[in-house]
C-alpha cells in the first residue's frame, strides 16, 4: 500500500530583490520535478552530497518550509501543505540531523517528550514517557536529566522517542547517524529499523553513509541538483547502476581493506550551481562518459522494472 | 616517504582533566602518541573518547576548565604544554596548521577569499601583490577553478566541496610541519571525500607535512593514512601501521569496532553488530581496564588492574592484558 505519493514536487526559496522577483527570477528551486512513492513500511533512502536537496525535499514533505509546488498525497489523500499543517505533523515525524541541538536545553527529557501532546492539545497518558524511553532502549533515569547531560548517542534516541509520540506513519529521519561511531550508528539503526517492523512505520533517511544504505534501505534514490537521477530498489542499483552519477558515488564510497583499491570513477569539475543550471544533461559537465547529444538535450526519465533513472546513456554491465 | 628519526609531534604520557561541579572528569589518562616527519596518522574513536581533547591539548586551545596533570606534547623538541599562549601563536597557522569539520565556520564570511589569504600571510615580509600571487598559486592546487576571477569572492559564493579546498589551501600557505584535520570530509559526499582526500595526499607530498587525521570513517583511515590510532573513553587503545592493524586488530574494542563497520559486513543485513552497553563514566572510572565492562573477553584480572601498554606483532602499542589472545568470535 501507497502511504506517501509525491509527484512534479519543486521546492524553491525567494531569492534577490524586488527587481528581480518582478522579472519572474527571484526564486531558486532546490528541488524540481521530484516523483516518488513510498509503500506502508518501506524504508528509502535518500543519497546526494550536501547541496543537492534531500534536506529541502524531506522538510517540504514535513511541511517544514520552502515554497512548494507539486503533489503530494498521504494515505490516498491530497495533502494541502498550508491548511493540514497540524494533521501532517502528526503523520509525519522528523528526527533532526543535530540530536543535541534540536533539543531545547532548558527541558528535561520528560518534558521534551510531553511537548508534543502539549502543542496538539492532547493528554499525555501516563507512564508513556516511560514506555517510549523503553521502546527507545533508555533508561527511565534519563527522563529527569537535561539534553546536555546526553551522550550523543542517548540524545539520538530521545529525538528518536519525541519522534514517536503521536504514533506517526512516516518517520523522516535527517542524517541519524551522522557523527556516531560505526556502533553507536548500528544501534540507532537498528532501532529505527526495529521500530519499523513493530510499528509499521514508513521511513526515509537522509544520509551520506552509503554503506548504511545498503543495509537498512529497501529503496534509494540518488539526488542531483535537486533532481532524483536514479531511484530504484537498492540491491540492484548497488549490482548495476545505471547512471554515470550514481556510478561515481557508489565507487568513490572509501573501503575499509587497505590492500584492495576498486576502480574509481572519476569526476571532474564542481557541482554547477542551482542559480544558473547547465544546459541539456544537468549532470553533462562532469560526466566522464559524456556525448554530445547530453549537452544539448535534457535525458527524459526512463523507466525499466523496480528502477527510473534519467540518462540519454545509460550504463551497462560496469 | 622520508622519515627521520626525530618525530615531528610526541605526546608522552599526557593526562588531561576537566574540573566539573561533579568532581574531576578525567578526559586523557596516559595517552601517549607519535607522528614521524612526513606520517599521516588517522586518529579514530567515537564521541567522547578523547579525540577532541587530544586535539585541542596539541593546539593548546583547550577549555577553561582543562588541565593537563601529567605528560609532555613535544613539537620538534619543544614541549606545548609549557610553551604558553605567545610562543603557541607563534606556532599555529605557521608550523602547526588546523583544517576543522566545517569551512563555513573556519572562513571568515565578510571578507573575501583574496583578503583573508593575504592576512595568513602577516608573517612574511612581501607585498600584498605578491602574497595575493602565492594565493592564487595555492588556490589553484587545490584546483580551484578560474582562480583570479573567484579569489574576490565570498565563501558562500562557494560550493561546499570548494570551501573545505580553499580551507585545506589556507592551511598549507605556511608549509607547516604539522597538519591537524578533524573530520574534514563529513560533511562531503562520497566523490568530494575522495576527491578532497586524493588532494591531501598530493599535497602532503609536495609539502612533506605529517598530517593528524580525525575521523569517524574507518575507510578513509584504510585508504589515506599511514597509521591508525584508536582511542575508547580517553586512552589510546591501540596504535599501529594501517596494514596490519587492519589485517589484525588486537584490542578488543578495535576488533568489535571494525566489525560493526557496516562496510565490512559483505551479506546484507537488517540488524548490524553493535557493541552494546555505553561509555564508562569518566569521573567514576572503573577500576581495572576501561573497556572490561563492554569487553566479551574481560576477567578477573582486567576488572581488578588497569593493563599496560604491551606491543604485539601487527600493533606498536595495545591497552590490554592479552594483546596475544586469539581474535574474538565476533556474531552479528
Amino acid at each position: 500500500m501507497t502511504l506517501l505519493q509525491v509527484r512534479d514536487l519543486t521546492v524553491g526559496f525567494r531569492s534577490g530583490g524586488l527587481l528581480s522577483r518582478l522579472r519572474g527570477k527571484g526564486r531558486l528551486d532546490v528541488v524540481a520535478g521530484v516523483d516518488f512513492d513510498l509503500a506502508a513500511g518501506e524504508t528509502m533512502a535518500l543519497v546526494g552530497e550536501s547541496g543537492s536537496g534531500k534536506t529541502t525535499l524531506a522538510r517540504a514533505i514535513a511541511g517544514l518550509g520552502g515554497e512548494v509546488s507539486g503533489d503530494i498525497r498521504f494515505d490516498g489523500e491530497v495533502m494541502d501543505l498550508r491548511r493540514d499543517h497540524r494533521k501532517l505533523r502528526r503523520e509525519i515525524a522528523f528526527i533532526f540531523q543535530d540530536a543535541v541541538s534540536s533539543l531545547s536545553p532548558r527541558f528535561t527529557v520528560r518534558s521534551l517528550i510531553r511537548e508534543p501532546f502539549r502543542i496538539h492539545g492532547l493528554p499525555c497518558p501516563e507512564g508513556e514517557v516511560e514506555r517510549l524511553l523503553k521502546l527507545v532502549g533508555l533508561a527511565p533515569e534519563i527522563a529527569d536529566r537535561h539534553p546536555h547531560q546526553l551522550s550523543g548517542g542517548q540524545a539520538r534516541r530521545v529525538g528518536v522517542a519525541r519522534a514517536l509520540t503521536l504514533k506517526p506513519r512516516l518517520v523522516i529521519a535527517d542524517e541519524p547517524t551522522a557523527g556516531l561511531d560505526v556502533s553507536v550508528q548500528s544501534e540507532v539503526l537498528n532501532l529505527l529499523n526495529g521500530l519499523r517492523e513493530e510499528l509499521g512505520l514508513s521511513l526515509l533517511i537522509i544520509t551520506h553513509n552509503l554503506n548504511v544504505v545498503r543495509h537498512v534501505a529497501d529503496r534509494m534514490a540518488i539526488m542531483y541538483l535537486g533532481r532524483f537521477v536514479e531511484i530504484g530498489e537498492t540491491a540492484p542499483i548497488y549490482a548495476e547502476p545505471r547512471h554515470p552519477y550514481t556510478a561515481a558515488l557508489l565507487s568513490a564510497n572509501p573501503i575499509i581493506d587497505p590492500a584492495a583499491r576498486h576502480k574509481r570513477i572519476d569526476l571532474e569539475g564542481e557541482v554547477p550551481s542551482l542559480v544558473n543550471r547547465p544546459k541539456g544533461c544537468e549532470f553533462h559537465g562532469r560526466c566522464p562518459f559524456v556525448q554530445t547529444d547530453c549537452r544539448l538535450r535534457a535525458p527524459l526519465p526512463v523507466t525499466e522494472p523496480g528502477r527510473r533513472f534519467t540518462c540519454h546513456h545509460p550504463l551497462q554491465g560496469l | 616517504m622520508m622519515k627521520s628519526a626525530e618525530p615531528v609531534l610526541s605526546v608522552e604520557g599526557l593526562s588531561l582533566s576537566y574540573d566539573t561541579p561533579h568532581g574531576e572528569l578525567l578526559a586523557l589518562r596516559d595517552v601517549s602518541l607519535t607522528i614521524g616527519r612526513g606520517e599521516i596518522v588517522g586518529l579514530v574513536g567515537e564521541s567522547g573518547s578523547g579525540k577532541s581533547s587530544l586535539m585541542q591539548a596539541i593546539l593548546q586551545l583547550m577549555p577553561g576548565a582543562a588541565r593537563v596533570t601529567s605528560g609532555r606534547i613535544l613539537f620538534e623538541g619543544q614541549d606545548l604544554v609549557a610553551l604558553g599562549p605567545d610562543g603557541m601563536a607563534e606556532l599555529l597557522g605557521d608550523r602547526i596548521s588546523v583544517v576543522f569539520q566545517d569551512p563555513m565556520t573556519a572562513l571568515n564570511p565578510v571578507l573575501t577569499i583574496a583578503r583573508q589569504m593575504i592576512d595568513i600571510q602577516h608573517r612574511r615580509k612581501e607585498s600584498r601583490a605578491a602574497k595575493r600571487q602565492r594565493a592564487i598559486e595555492m588556490l589553484r592546487r587545490v584546483r580551484i577553478p578560474d582562480v583570479e576571477s573567484k579569489i574576490d569572492r565570498y565563501p558562500h559564493e562557494f560550493s561546499g566541496g570548494m570551501r573545505q579546498r580553499i580551507a585545506i589551501a589556507m592551511a598549507l600557505m605556511a608549509e607547516p610541519a604539522l597538519l591537524v584535520a578533524d573530520e574534514p570530509t563529513t560533511a562531503l559526499d562520497a566523490t568530494l571525500e575522495i576527491a578532497t582526500i586524493n588532494l591531501l595526499r598530493e599535497l602532503q607530498q609536495e609539502i612533506g607535512c605529517a598530517i593528524l587525521f580525525i575521523t569517524h570513517h574507518l575507510g578513509v583511515v584504510a585508504e589515506l593514512c599511514d597509521r591508525i590510532d584508536i582511542m575508547y573513553a580517553g586512552e589510546l587503545v591501540e596504535s599501529g601501521p594501517v596494514g596490519p592493524v587492519f589485517a589484525d586488530p588486537r584490542h578488543p574494542y578495535t576488533q568489535l569496532l571494525f566489525a560493526c563497520d557496516p562496510a565490512q559486513i559483505v551479506e546484507t543485513t537488517r540488524h548490524l553488530p553493535a557493541i552494546g552497553g555505553g561509555l564508562p563514566d569518566l569521573i567514576d572510572l572503573p577500576e581495572g581496564c576501561v573497556f572490561a565492562p563492554r569487553c566479551p573477553r574481560a576477567d578477573d584480572v582486567c576488572r581488578m588492574q588497569r593493563p599496560a601498554d604491551h606491543s604485539a606483532a601487527s600493533s606498536d602499542l595495545v591497552r590490554c592484558h592479552y594483546p596475544q589472545a586469539p581474535r574474538l568470535e565476533i556474531l552479528p
